[in-house]
């Protein structure tokens, strides 16, 4: 049994994506927060693959070797789970 | 990534979306029962493709509309008016958040006969959710939604919107969605403001609403709104208390006129001016000028 871990939406998170950003928001206050391009990249792909993976992944969207994007992406997604619109969750697989 | 706080700069579209989703939200944690009753959420037998929404519409169950109205305005919304003062029919009150923009609180739709909370068990049976924002948000079913948007378009006098509302959600609607709706107009007794959404209130003539039903669908002077609801109340106390407030200032629409809220020599000043524009508008009416 391993135990790995992926991103989520938390629950009340509203989002939107239209013209390749993405908008989401901590409901039901807000703020409305706005992803660039890479961003929104950054996040569906956090959303579809393990926590573990996302840095190669990303990377390899971009062409790019994991250690060029691997602060930016940490970045991003540190800072969308401090606003409590991501959080990371264990999974038994 | 970047952090835009102010709703200005969110292109409106976005903004109603994720306001639909708050609110929905906010309505599901607090156990209030909502239903979106028009905006992006409508089926597409009913909104008109590229139809844009600049605010959030919601029919709240009427035993909880204080609740709901007090929670809102804990989260940041602030009321613009109030049922009373927000249309003749006091149906809706219109609240603001500096994020989400507009709110419109329903607590009954205009040209539903029967009881606001009967006709809400109806629409509630028949919900369903549409998601919003990625928030699951409860709407009328389709339906539901075109007879609420067709008694809309009876209230909005000359809006061209509301003409393009009534032939897409109506006249060019499948035969099996007439059907369901007129199936609707009769459980919620609607026969008259469906029939002044529709063109064809000359056959309700004879209505005590008819006369609120043509000055709302197809405009009249003040004089004549005031006339048309005295004459749509049914007891004579109701028919009293119309009469008594006629003359008296509506402040929350003179505030949002002024930008302000009004001081007492502009409460003095509009109350005046009432009874100024009253005279013109009999005078006009005995010369048989519109």
């Amino acid at each position: 049994m391993t135990h790995q871990q992926h991103w989520e939406l938390a629950h009340d998170t509203g989002i939107v994506e239209r013209n390749g950003l993405t908008y989401l928001a901590a409901l039901p206050d807000g703020p409305i927060v706005v992803l660039d391009a890479v961003a929104s990249v950054v996040l569906q792909v956090a959303l579809d693959v393990s926590a573990d993976d996302v840095t190669s992944e990303v990377a390899a969207a971009y062409g790019k070797v994991p250690t060029e994007v691997d602060a930016a992406v940490s970045e991003c997604l540190s800072g969308l789970e401090r606003a409590r619109l991501l959080r990371r969750v264990g999974a038994r697989g | 990534m970047t952090n835009l706080d102010a709703a200005g700069s969110i292109p409106p579209s976005i903004r109603v979306e994720l306001a639909h989703a708050a609110v929905c939200n906010l309505a599901r944690r607090a156990g209030v029962d909502l239903l979106v009753v028009k905006g992006p959420g409508m089926d597409p037998l009913v909104g008109f493709k590229g139809r844009a929404s600049a605010d959030v519409d919601v029919l709240v169950r009427p035993d909880e509309v204080g609740r709901f109205l007090d929670l809102v305005k804990a989260h940041g919304w602030w009321a613009r008016d109030r049922f009373e003062t927000g249309s003749p029919f006091g149906h809706s009150t219109t609240l603001f958040h500096p994020t989400w923009g507009d709110l419109d609180v329903h607590r009954l739709i205009p040209g539903i006969g029967v009881d606001p909370s009967v006709a809400f068990d109806v629409f509630w049976a028949s919900r369903i959710d549409v998601t919003l924002g990625g928030q699951p948000c409860p709407h009328p079913q389709p339906a539901a939604q075109a007879l609420v948007l067709v008694l809309h378009a009876a209230r909005s006098e000359g809006s061209p919107r509301a003409g393009q509302d009534v032939v897409h959600a109506w006249t060019d609607a499948p035969s099996e969605q007439q059907a369901a709706i007129l199936a609707l107009v009769d459980r919620l007794d609607a026969h008259v403001a469906w029939a002044a959404g529709t063109g064809d209130l000359e056959a309700f003539r004879g209505d005590s609403s008819y006369r609120l039903w043509a000055v709302a669908s197809r405009g009249g002077g003040r004089l004549e709104e005031w006339r048309a609801r005295v004459e749509a109340e049914r007891s004579w106390r109701a028919k009293a208390m119309i009469a008594l407030r006629a003359p008296l200032v509506n402040t929350d629409h003179l505030a949002m006129l002024l930008g302000h809220r009004p001081t007492r020599t502009e409460v003095l000043v509009e109350f005046v001016d009432r009874f100024r524009r009253g005279a013109v508008e009999m005078a006009r009416r005995g010369k048989g000028r519109p």
